[in-house]
């Protein structure tokens, strides 16, 4: 909305977390139901650690590189923030049953829980922000 | 100390001569204020413009409530309510700016 | 993604649930049948599940989009089958169900239900149930948090 404002980039990382915990409380709902189905593997959402290594990648590059070509390949290039998405990822290696079905229900219930009070908490800030912005219009 | 006369200046720009070659500027050449340089358009257009954006967020606001409305399963509940605040404040934001135009103008036509 | 996607993949979660526990109560009921009307004892129950959408989900950290994992939604039961476990044999020959003759006579096949395995399945259903119920909770409580978005202003 304001543009090139530290407010615009904070809101589309609330935004964006928002979706995140979305996603992940569908899947997690999902590992669960299928807690008991054989042969199933538990399927995962990052997002957070690729959205960090992004806006560390922002921060000056702490090895300066001199190239002597256009054409030759930066050592840090900056990565967009923007750009990352939620990525869905299957666990196939692990086993938990003879029946090669890896849910394990104790960590799925504390993921969950986790998971909502992190979207709370997102929400929570939204609120604030948009609060705020209503207090300097007033008057 | 020279006084500029008035045909060295046009509007704001004032035209400057260096009178040594180590003078920094260039000879017979005008120098523009910042104002100039910066021109990015009309005040009306821009407003127009602003205006417009204002109503595509009332628009995105409305679509989203729509698609509640119809087709719940294909929209998340936090973009809508978002949508819904975002629009609000633009609201906010487009009639605290009209109010103060408004008595900017009224100020202005009633001075003696 | 959407609102109501996780309760649906819960809800199927809770029903093939209860399906479970209720062929559990039934093995328990029939541990001492021995004549059943397709003859011979009862044969112990189970369910058979699995995922709901059919998609083959492959291994490759490769691959093009269409074939990327989708989100899953939830299980469903593909049948109830009879277990092919032996038989039970107990030494009973006053028992009118006894076998006749042959190496095993003086001996009635009891069903081959074990009530501390079914017990113990049934506390595991229990939690799956649960936790399921637990997840529909979350979802819950999600939806009202973001309608509080803006409430106050």
């Amino acid at each position: 909305m304001f543009i090139d404002s530290s407010l615009t980039k904070t809101q589309y990382l609330l935004e964006k977390g928002l979706d995140v915990c979305l996603i992940r409380q569908e899947v997690i709902a999902d590992n669960i139901a299928n807690v008991d189905t054989p042969h199933f593997k538990r399927m995962d959402v990052t997002f957070e650690s690729q959205l960090a290594r992004a806006l560390e990648s922002e921060k000056n590059p702490r090895f300066p590189v001199y190239l002597t070509n256009p054409k030759h390949i930066d050592f840090f290039k900056p990565l967009d923030y923007r750009t990352v998405e939620p990525k869905l990822q299957i666990e196939h290696d692990t086993n938990y049953r003879n029946d090669k079905n890896n849910v394990d229900i104790e960590k799925e219930i504390a993921d969950s829980i986790k998971n909502t009070m992190r979207y709370r908490a997102m929400a929570q800030r939204v609120d604030d922000n948009f609060k705020m912005m209503h207090l300097a219009l007033q008057g | 100390m020279e006084i500029f006369k008035s045909w060295d200046v046009i509007g704001d720009a004032v035209i400057q001569r260096a009178t040594h070659p180590r003078h920094f500027g260039i000879i017979d050449k005008p120098v523009v204020s910042d104002g100039r340089k910066n021109f990015i358009g009309e005040f009306g257009d821009i407003l127009n413009k602003q205006i417009s954006k204002v109503n595509e967020i009332q628009l995105t606001s409305d679509e989203l409530t729509q698609k509640l409305a119809v087709t719940p399963n294909e929209v998340n509940i936090h973009d809508v309510m978002i949508a819904a605040e975002k629009a609000q404040l633009a609201l906010n934001f487009t009639r605290t700016i009209r109010d103060k135009l408004i008595t900017a103008y009224q100020t202005l036509i009633n001075l003696r | 993604m959407g609102m109501f996607l996780s309760i649906d993949t819960s809800a199927s979660g809770l029903s093939a649930f209860r399906l479970k526990m209720d062929v559990v109560a039934n093995n328990i009921a029939n541990v001492n049948t021995t004549r059943t009307p397709e003859g011979g004892p009862y044969k112990r129950q189970r369910v058979v599940f699995a995922p709901r959408d059919t998609k083959v989900r492959f291994k490759s950290p490769f691959l093009p989009n269409v074939l990327k994992p989708v989100i899953g939604t939830g299980v469903r039961v593909l049948r109830v089958e009879k277990d092919d476990a032996p038989f039970r044999l107990v030494w009973d020959p006053t028992h009118p169900d006894a076998i006749k003759s042959g190496p095993k006579a003086g001996y009635v096949e009891m069903p081959n239900v074990n009530v501390v395995t079914e017990m113990t399945d049934m506390i595991a259903i229990s939690r799956s149930y649960e936790a399921n119920a637990m997840m529909i909770e979350h979802s819950k409580s999600i939806f009202n948090t973001a309608l509080q978005i803006g409430r106050s202003t």
